[in-house]
C-alpha cells in the first residue's frame, strides 16, 4: 500500500458516504426516513439489493473458494431465480398494497400483534448477531494483511457506516450502495482484466481454462444424486430456492431495498436485475478465483497464504520446519510449473499417448504441492493449536498486494470496504427500523408524532450499530462464533419462512394457530439441533415445514377461535 | 375467512404493468428470467464438459 492507494481507499470511501449524507440530508418525515425517495428507479434498486447481498466476504472468501475447490459453489445459487419470481409475484405486491415499513408489520396485519412481534423477534436476533459479523470478518483479513490494528478497522468503519446510516435513513442506504456496488463491480473487472494480462506470455485465455479445467478447478455443474456431495445442481436448485425466498421475502434487510421505490413496477424489475445477473456475477468471482490458480502455477505462491501469520512463525524459536518447507516448495514448485509447459506443448501436439503422460505428471506435480500445502497447515498446527489453518480467505488479497498495480490495489481494498458498508449499512437501517415500528410503535408507544418516530429510528439506528461494533470487537478473543452465528440464522429462518407461507397460501389460518405453531416448531428445531445429529442447513426447511404443518393442525383444532382478525378498514 | 383487499389480483393496475417494450405482462418477464437461467445451467453443462 502506497499514498495513491490509501488516497483512493479513503477518498472513494468517504466521498460515497458524504455524497449519501448529502442528496438525503432533508429527509424528515417518517416514509421517506424509513423507505426513501418515492421516485428510486428499478436500477438503483436492483443495485441496492445486489450490494446488500454481496458482502465483503463474498469478494474476499470467493475468490479463494474458487482458487480451493473450483466453480461448483455458483449452483448454490441456482434456486435464487426462481426464488425471486415467487418474490416479485407474490410478496412484493402484497408488501406494497398494505403500504408496510416492515415485513413484520405485515404479519401484524394478516394475524395479529403477537404474531408480528414474534416474527420481528426472530429476526432481530438473528440479524442483530450478524450484524457484528458483516463488519468483523472482512476488518480481520484486511488488518492481518495491512498490519493495521484490528480495534481501529472496526471502529472507524463501524462509524463511517453508523454516522451515514442514522443520518440519511434508507435513502442514504440506497443511494450509497448504488455507488459502492458500482465500484465494486468495476473494481472486480479491472482486477479480472489484470489478471488475464499477468498470466504468462505464451498462455492464452483458452490454455489457462485447460489448465484449470486439468487440475479440477472448472467443474461448475455436478448431477450427482449423492447426498455427500456438498454442491450439487439438485442440492443448489432445492436449497437454493428456499434460503432465498427466506431471504428476499421476509429478511427486513432486503425487503426495506426494494419498497424503496415508488411503485410495484420498480421493486419488481429490481429483482429480476438480481435473478438475471447474480449467476453470471458469482461465475465470473469464481472463475477469478480458478485464474488466480493457473497464474500460481507459473509464479511462486505463499506456502500458507496468511503470510503475516506464517512469517511471525517463520521467524519464532519454532521455525526451523517451517524453513525447510518453504525451500521444499521452491523445488516442487519449479518441477510443477515445467510439467505444466510439458503438459501445454503435448496438447498442442498430435501424440494423444505423450499428452496422457505429460497429463498424469502434472497432476502428480499438483497432487505434491497440494500435500505439501497440508504438511504447513499440520505444521503450523502443532506450533500452536490455536492458528486457523484455513487460508483461503487470504488468497486474493493477497494476490491484489503482491502483484497488482498501485492504485488499483486501493481500488480493490475500495470494494472489500464498500461491500462491507453496504451489506452492513442495510442491516443496521433494517435492524433499527424493525425495532422502532413492530416493537417501539407496534407495541409500546403506538400514538405518537411522525417526528417522533423518526427520531426513535435515528436512536434505535445508531444503538444497534454500537451493538455491532462491540459484538465485533468481541468477536476478537472468540473467532469460533461465526460458525456458531451461522448456526443460529439457520435455526430462525425457517420457522419465519413458516410464517409468512402460512400467511400468503393458508389464508382461514388465524394468528392463534401460527403463533403457536411458529412457538413449538421453534422449540422442536432447537431441540432437533441439541439432540440429533443433522447438518444446521437442514433447519430451515425443518422449521419452515413445522411452522406450516403444526399452524394447520392447530388451525384444525381450535376451528372458530382461530378466525382471522379483519384488517383496519378492510 | 378471506381477506378480499389483500390478495386480490392487482397486477392489471396500470401502475403495476411492466412499461418496458416488447412486454404486455409480467408473467413474460418471468419467462424470460427462467429462459435465462435455463441458458446459463446447459452454458455451464457445456463448459464443465469442454474444460473438465
Amino acid at each position: 500500500m502506497n499514498l495513491w492507494d490509501y488516497v483512493v481507499l479513503v477518498g472513494a470511501t468517504l466521498a460515497i458516504a458524504l455524497y449519501g449524507m448529502w442528496r438525503t440530508r432533508g429527509a424528515r418525515d417518517l416514509s421517506t426516513y424509513l423507505k426513501g425517495d418515492a421516485h428510486t428507479g428499478w436500477a438503483t434498486i436492483g443495485l441496492s439489493v445486489m450490494a446488500t447481498q454481496a458482502s465483503a466476504i463474498t469478494f474476499l472468501s470467493t475468490p479463494g473458494q474458487g482458487y480451493e475447490s473450483g466453480l461448483a459453489f455458483v449452483q448454490n445459487y441456482f434456486g435464487m431465480p426462481i426464488a425471486l419470481i415467487l418474490v416479485a409475484a407474490v410478496f412484493v405486491p402484497l408488501y406494497r398494497r398494505l403500504n408496510v415499513y416492515t415485513a413484520y408489520e405485515f404479519l401484524g396485519r394478516r394475524f395479529d400483534t403477537k404474531t408480528r412481534v414474534l416474527g420481528a423477534l426472530l429476526f432481530l436476533v438473528q440479524r442483530g448477531l450478524a450484524a457484528g459479523i458483516t463488519i468483523y470478518a472482512p476488518a480481520i483479513i484486511v488488518s492481518t494483511v495491512l498490519g493495521w490494528s484490528l480495534t481501529w478497522t472496526v471502529v472507524l468503519s463501524g462509524l463511517v457506516v453508523i454516522v451515514y446510516t442514522v443520518m440519511g435513513g434508507s435513502g442514504a442506504v440506497t443511494l450509497t450502495q448504488k455507488h459502492q456496488m458500482t465500484i465494486i463491480l468495476a473494481g472486480m473487472a479491472v482486477a479480472f482484466v489484470i489478471l488475464v494480462m499477468k498470466l504468462p506470455g505464451h498462455l492464452g485465455v483458452g490454455d489457462a481454462l485447460h489448465v484449470a479445467g486439468e487440475m479440477g478447478r472448472l467443474q461448475a455443474i455436478d448431477f450427482s444424486l449423492d447426498p455427500d456431495r456438498r454442491y450439487t445442481i439438485w442440492s443448489g436448485i432445492l436449497g437454493g430456492l428456499f434460503l432465498s425466498l427466506s431471504y428476499f421475502g421476509t429478511d427486513q434487510s432486503q425487503v426495506q431495498r426494494y419498497l424503496a421505490g415508488g411503485s410495484v413496477r420498480d421493486s419488481r424489475l429490481g429483482l429480476m436485475f438480481n435473478a438475471v445477473l447474480k449467476i453470471p456475477m458469482q461465475f465470473f468471482i469464481l472463475l477469478l478465483g480458478a485464474l488466480v490458480f493457473v497464474f500460481y502455477q507459473f509464479e511462486r505462491p505463499p506456502v500458507f497464504f496468511n503470510e503475516a501469520e506464517w512469517s511471525r512463525r517463520v521467524d519464532s524459536a519454532q521455525g526451523a520446519p517451517l524453513r525447510a518447507l518453504e525451500e521444499r516448495q521452491a523445488t516442487l514448485h519449479a518441477e510443477k510449473t515445467g510439467a505444466v509447459d510439458a503438459w501445454l506443448a503435448a496438447r498442442r501436439g498430435d501424440d494423444a499417448a505423450a499428452e496422457a503422460v505429460a497429463r498424469e505428471a502434472m497432476l502428480a506435480a499438483q497432487a505434491r504441492s497440494e500435500a505439501l500445502r497440508q504438511e504447513a497447515k499440520q505444521a503450523l498446527f502443532a506450533i500452536d493449536p490455536k492458528i486457523k489453518t484455513k487460508d483461503s480467505d487470504f488468497v486474493f488479497i493477497t494476490f491484489v498486494l503482491d502483484h497488482l498495480p498501485h492504485g488499483v490495489i486501493g481500488l480493490l481494498l475500495t470494494v472489500i470496504f464498500a461491500a462491507a458498508l453496504s451489506s452492513s449499512s442495510s442491516e443496521l437501517n433494517a435492524l433499527g427500523t424493525t425495532t422502532a415500528m413492530d416493537l417501539y410503535r407496534g407495541v409500546v408507544n403506538a400514538g405518537a408524532t411522525e417526528a417522533h418516530y423518526v427520531r426513535a429510528s435515528k436512536l434505535l439506528t445508531m444503538v444497534w450499530g454500537v451493538v455491532a461494533v462491540a459484538f465485533a470487537l468481541l468477536l476478537r478473543v472468540a473467532e469460533n462464533l461465526i460458525e456458531q452465528i451461522n448456526i443460529i440464522g439457520s435455526l430462525f429462518y425457517g420457522v419465519v419462512l413458516g410464517l409468512f407461507l402460512v400467511a400468503f397460501f393458508f389464508r382461514r389460518v388465524g394468528g392463534t394457530a401460527v403463533f403457536f405453531a411458529a412457538i413449538a416448531a421453534e422449540l422442536l428445531v432447537l431441540t432437533g439441533f441439541f439432540t440429533l445429529e443433522i447438518g444446521y442447513l437442514w433447519y430451515n426447511l425443518i422449521g419452515c415445514a413445522l411452522c406450516v404443518a403444526f399452524s394447520l393442525m392447530l388451525h384444525a383444532v381450535l376451528g372458530r377461535r382461530d378466525e382471522v382478525a379483519p384488517l383496519p378498514g378492510g | 375467512m378471506k381477506h378480499p383487499h389483500l390478495f386480490a389480483a392487482h397486477d392489471d393496475d396500470a401502475e403495476c404493468r411492466p412499461h418496458l417494450p416488447g412486454f404486455r405482462s409480467w408473467r413474460g418477464i418471468y419467462l424470460v428470467v427462467l429462459v435465462c437461467f435455463v441458458a446459463y445451467v446447459v452454458a455451464l453443462t457445456v463448459f464443465t464438459r469442454v474444460y473438465s
